[in-house]
């Protein structure tokens, strides 16, 4: 399999081209084109009805939340929203597709052009993947193979689920661009509030357009299609083994077929979906059960007013303003949600380093899995606030904050008086500060000489053993003060 | 109709096999002449529309576009059990809550069992 | 011909036609309208009674359901074996509403499968005779609603059009049909043969009868996206104060266009006749004749025979036994799927067969594309006569009058006889037919057809007309 050989690995020679088709699943409340509800795991086919089966006589009628959310998905990768567009069918047979014809949309989708902005380890900086096209679409059911002897099972429940499909110009050029892409992409959809873009149920799916060439060479070569992705490390990995495959046939001499493959995670293997290619012809033609769709000035304002400000400038403006690092920035940036918490509570507490940390730190360690709000956590924001400016002040040592963290969690009492109560606040008065430091100073005549003639690398032991003294009670930075005001 | 110069579009054997494997309908044998006669027939009378130029298509007057559906909360927009019930028994196979098909092979050659829209 | 002399097989006039449930059955076996007989119903319900509530606009009015609505309680067929005993599970809209207004729905009837046919042969339960003439076909495809309105047996019978299936058997029957506009009657539940031609269209014993079905079915719905959004005219209002009283011009101020392209050379003589006739008869009401010219015309039936197949092609991709219908049991799924679609009739497969290959790869700009340009000039045509003054265009229905079973055999032949009706479904501009006279005791209809939209214009010129020929028209 391997094709490295003297020349060196064969990624000296050859580029990897890669486009991607995401299928994102949008999240309304009914079916595209009727009102069967979309929520996923219901028992077979009992979210179905006359329209999505498919039944002699039934019709489509567009389900206007999902050209809203389609809008705003367009929106939020910077595409051009058409004005006019056309529902297309789509035809071949499936047992799985009722109607025998997928309503698609083909040569005038709802938006064209737009880009995804990608980088992390690996990929150069400035790489954007442009996007070649947004459509809207209906999902197909389920066949389920390995139920019934003899037979496979038709699910329905998910025929006419409301999809986009995102398909990226050919700009892609290793697995981790496409992993970035994607990941940057579901960050997107998020953001936009459009998708619950989860992998495992199905709404967001992922096909991979491959094909190799010579270095600078800008012919595309012979492509194959990947298809049944359901994790973003699947089209990782399917890139890389497709990749390969590719390179040992072209470095063999061969050429490559144009196919369809399916990846095998199990087996992680690449292989081919089906013996004959090009017998499918979907014959498109415009839906004349659907008038155009008309998507006014109007809808698209409103869609753009309900955007959030999104990753890419937020990325930027997280850094500059907060000077927070690259690592926090990606950290924060995971949901809107939590973006939002951290610049809440930046500016309720006053300081964005100790906020950041704060939440990045032992919020995250504490809170309940997939909350990103500190609404549910038992500290709340202002409470968390409040900590954060006891600690900044100096009232609180880290750990004592991190102490008085942990009690707030049990103790809804305000925190000044928890850490009072729990005598955690920091002694700060100069006369209590000074009776320790004179007691110890008093105790350790030795070193206390040799400090105040003048040797300052024993401040450090003093302060230290003033912090003993306390119980750890004192300000060590005050403490700090008083002995180099003594050694003068 | 007859006479006509274009009467030569012809439909082979191989082109109606063709379109009957698109659109699944099994073709006897023996019927392919008399089907790619009656095609290659009908066709031929459509090459008058060849005739129609370009430029005297008016262009197609703009929709006012198309009414959109509400989408309607969960609960409102389910459909009632007994109504799902209904739609499995007209089925011609079904168990378990499922329509049943012969089984999907993988990987037989001419079968697609990818669905390929998704 | 023995059979065409059956002296109840057939109403004397309009007058003549059952108006209740029991008449109606009464009359249905008078005239033998099962399958020994006239075979124009495919299944019918005696037991329907009308609803106790009163006060509909319908009530008690037996009404005949084209077998491609879908019905509760009622098969639906679409005269297809591949749906033979299929009883859908919702009703359609018209059908709906009709029941609503207390129409009593008493059965089905027999069309060409999926309406694909001229003359109701292509049915896989046999075809429907004519009334009038047994051994004559009662056009098509909507053949058993036409020849349960031309035998007296309902007053109203639902048909569809696609591209004059309403119309032609209207006028081969002496009945009056209506295609009305585009969209203002909701297609939800019919079962569709090319979606965008496709119209739920109504059989009447008179106009107004056409027009009483109309005002309770059309309408905004809003389970069919191409419903016109628009409030229907009132169609009851446009056959008021008919017949007009003697002496009044009722259609004074009205210009009524006469296409020349309607009237070829090689147009029958006696159905010429007869038309002029109704020309002369309009004159006399006070309306303005003018030739006209819609140059597109003779582009209609190539341009209607790739759209219509081509929708067909994908609209019938359905019927694939894996959800409802008569499957045919094979070891593999690809059997199982062409063995149950070779259920299809011969002129549905033609036309499956024929629109995928206009779709499918290569072929699509030649031949759907190109028709597309066609159906917009054919529609620009119409608009600008309509715009140039004219209010309504007058030609025959059809070129000849009911051919005899089994006549026609080549099938561009038989697509020919649709030549004066498939422009107005080209255009979705609302059309009619009403019976001129006869010729050797056969109906010769006379086709109005008016600007989108103006549905009640239509209907009451032809009330109008319908008037001023009376017992003329169906002798
Ligand atoms: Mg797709
Ligand atoms: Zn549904």
């Amino acid at each position: 399999m391997s094709p490295v050989d003297a020349a060196g690995p064969w990624s000296d020679r050859w580029e990897i081209v890669v486009g991607l088709e995401v299928h994102c699943q949008l999240k309304t409340a009914t079916k595209i084109f009727c009102d069967c509800p979309t929520s996923f795991g219901a028992p077979p086919n009992t979210h179905t009805c006359p329209v999505c089966l498919g039944l002699p006589g039934a019709l489509p009628v567009l389900n206007g939340e999902a050209v809203r959310l389609a809008v705003r998905t367009a929106l939020a990768l910077g595409c051009m929203v058409h004005r006019e567009s056309v529902f297309a069918r789509k035809n071949y047979f499936y047992p799985d597709l009722p109607k025998g014809y997928q309503i698609s949309q083909f040569d005038r989708p709802v938006a064209t052009g737009g880009a995804v902005a990608v980088g992390g380890p690996g990929i150069e900086a400035g790489r954007v993947i442009r996007v070649h096209r947004v459509h809207m679409e209906e999902d197909a059911g389920k066949s389920i193979h390995d139920r019934f002897p003899q037979a496979t099972g038709i699910d329905l429940n998910r025929a006419g689920t409301p999809l986009v499909e995102i398909v990226s110009e050919p700009d892609i050029r290793s697995a981790a661009e496409a992993g970035s892409y994607l990941r940057r992409m579901k960050q997107l959809l998020e953001y936009a509030a459009v998708s619950d873009a989860n992998m495992e149920e199905g709404s967001l799916r992922v096909d991979v357009n491959l094909s190799l060439r010579p270095h600078g060479a800008v012919a595309l070569g012979t492509k194959t299609e990947v298809k049944n992705l359901n994790s973003f490390s699947a089209v990782e990995r399917a890139i890389e083994l497709e990749a390969t495959r590719q390179a040992a046939i072209l470095e063999a001499g061969g050429a490559v077929v144009q196919s369809t493959l399916l990846y095998d995670d199990r087996r992680q293997t690449v292989r081919p979906a089906r013996a004959k290619e090009g017998s499918h012809d979907y014959r498109y033609f415009p839906e004349p059960d659907l008038p155009p769709l008309v998507v006014e000035e109007a809808l698209i304002a409103e869609q753009q007013a309900a955007l959030p400000e999104l990753p890419p400038a937020r990325r930027l403006r997280l850094a500059h303003q907060y000077g927070l690092g690259e690592g926090e920035v990606e950290q924060l940036l995971v949901s809107a949600v939590w973006c939002d918490t951290f610049e809440r509570l930046a500016a309720a507490c006053g300081d964005a380093r100790r906020a950041c940390a704060w939440l990045l730190g032992p919020v995250t360690a504490s809170r309940n899995q997939g909350g990103w709000t500190l609404e549910a956590h038992p500290v709340g924001l202002d409470r968390l606030a409040a900590l954060i400016r006891l600690e900044a002040d100096g009232a609180l040592s880290n750990t004592a904050a991190r102490q008085l963290f942990g009690i707030m969690e049990r103790d809804p009492g305000d925190p000044d008086q928890l850490a009072r109560r729990e005598g955690l606040l920091q002694v700060r008065d100069d006369d209590a500060l000074a009776a320790w430091v004179d007691a110890v100073l008093a105790e350790h005549p030795d070193e206390a000489a040799r400090f105040l003639a003048g040797e300052r690398k024993l401040l450090g032991v003093l302060v230290g053993l003033v912090m003993r003294k306390s119980g750890g009670a004192a300000d060590p930075r005050r403490v700090n003060q008083q002995l180099a005001a003594r050694a003068g | 109709m007859t006479g006509d110069p274009v009467a030569s579009v012809v439909v082979s054997e191989e082109e109606v096999r063709r379109v009957a494997a698109l659109a699944r309908v099994a073709i006897d044998e023996e019927a392919l002449p008399a089907l790619a006669a009656d095609l290659g027939g009908i066709l031929a009378h459509m090459a008058q529309l060849r005739a129609f130029a370009e430029d005297d298509a008016p262009s197609a007057s703009v929709p006012s576009g198309m009414p959109w559906r509400a989408d309607l909360p969960r609960d409102a927009g389910a459909a009632p059990a007994s109504a799902s019930v209904t739609l499995l028994a007209i089925a011609p196979s079904q168990q378990d809550g499922f329509f049943l098909v012969p089984q999907v092979v993988a990987h037989a050659a001419g079968h697609e069992p990818v669905a390929e829209g998704a | 011909m023995g059979e065409a002399c059956t002296p109840v097989a057939r109403r004397s006039s309009p007058a003549d036609t059952a108006r209740t449930v029991e008449a109606a059955w009464r009359r249905f076996d008078e005239v033998g309208a099962g399958a020994e007989g006239l075979n124009a119903f495919l299944a019918v319900d005696r037991e329907a009674r009308a609803p106790d509530t009163l006060g509909g606009a319908l009530h008690g009015v037996p009404v005949a359901v084209k077998d491609n609505l879908v019905t509760l309680g009622l098969p639906t067929t679409c005269g297809s074996r591949l749906l033979e005993g299929y009883v859908s599970p919702y009703e359609a809209t018209a059908v709906e509403r009709l029941r609503a207004a207390g129409a009593v729905i008493i059965g089905k009837t027999n069309l060409d499968e999926f309406g694909m046919g001229s003359t109701t042969e292509f049915s896989a339960f046999g075809p429907t005779r004519n009334p009038l003439d047994r051994s004559r076909v009662p056009g098509g495809s909507s053949g058993g609603s036409a020849a349960a309105v031309a035998a007296g047996i309902v007053p109203i019978a639902l048909g569809s059009e696609t591209g004059g299936s309403v119309r032609q058997p209207a006028a081969f029957c002496g009945v009056v049909g209506v295609k009305p506009t585009y969209g203002r009657v909701s297609r939800y539940g019919l079962v569709a043969y090319a979606s965008s031609l496709d119209h739920v269209g109504v059989f009447g014993a008179t106009v107004a009868d056409a027009a009483r079905a109309l005002a309770v079915m059309a309408g905004p719905d809003p389970r069919d996206a191409t419903a016109l959004a628009a409030p229907p005219p009132d169609f009851l209002a446009a056959v008021a104060g008919v017949p007009a009283l003697p002496g009044t011009s009722a259609l004074a101020g009205l210009t009524v266009g006469v296409p020349r392209e309607y009237f070829p050379e090689g147009l029958d003589a006696r159905v010429r006749a007869r038309c002029h006739g109704a020309i002369e008869g309009l004159r006399a009401l006070g309306a303005t004749v003018r030739e006209v010219s819609l140059p597109h015309t003779a582009l209609a039936i190539p341009a209607y025979y790739i759209i219509a197949p081509a929708e067909a092609s994908s609209n019938l991709a359905r019927f694939d036994g894996v959800r409802f219908g008569r499957r045919v049991p094979a070891a593999s799924l690809r059997d199982m799927l062409e063995h149950t679609r070779a259920q299809f009739g011969a002129e549905v497969t033609r036309r499956i067969l024929l629109g995928t290959y206009v779709l499918s790869a290569g072929y699509y700009d030649a031949y759907y594309r190109q028709a597309q340009r066609v159906r917009a000039a054919i529609t620009a045509d119409f608009t600008r006569v309509f715009a140039d003054g004219i209010d309504v265009l007058f030609t025959p229905t059809a070129p000849t009058v009911a051919p005899a079973l089994g006549a026609l055999t080549d099938p561009y032949t038989m697509y020919l006889g649709d030549c004066f009706t498939v422009p107005a479904n080209l255009a979705g501009i609302p059309a009619l037919s009403v019976p001129v006279g006869r010729v050797e005791g056969l109906p010769v209809g006379g086709q109005l057809m008016a600007p989108h939209g103006a549905d009640a214009r239509l209907v009451a010129v032809a009330a109008r007309l319908e008037a001023a020929l009376g017992r003329e028209a169906h002798q």
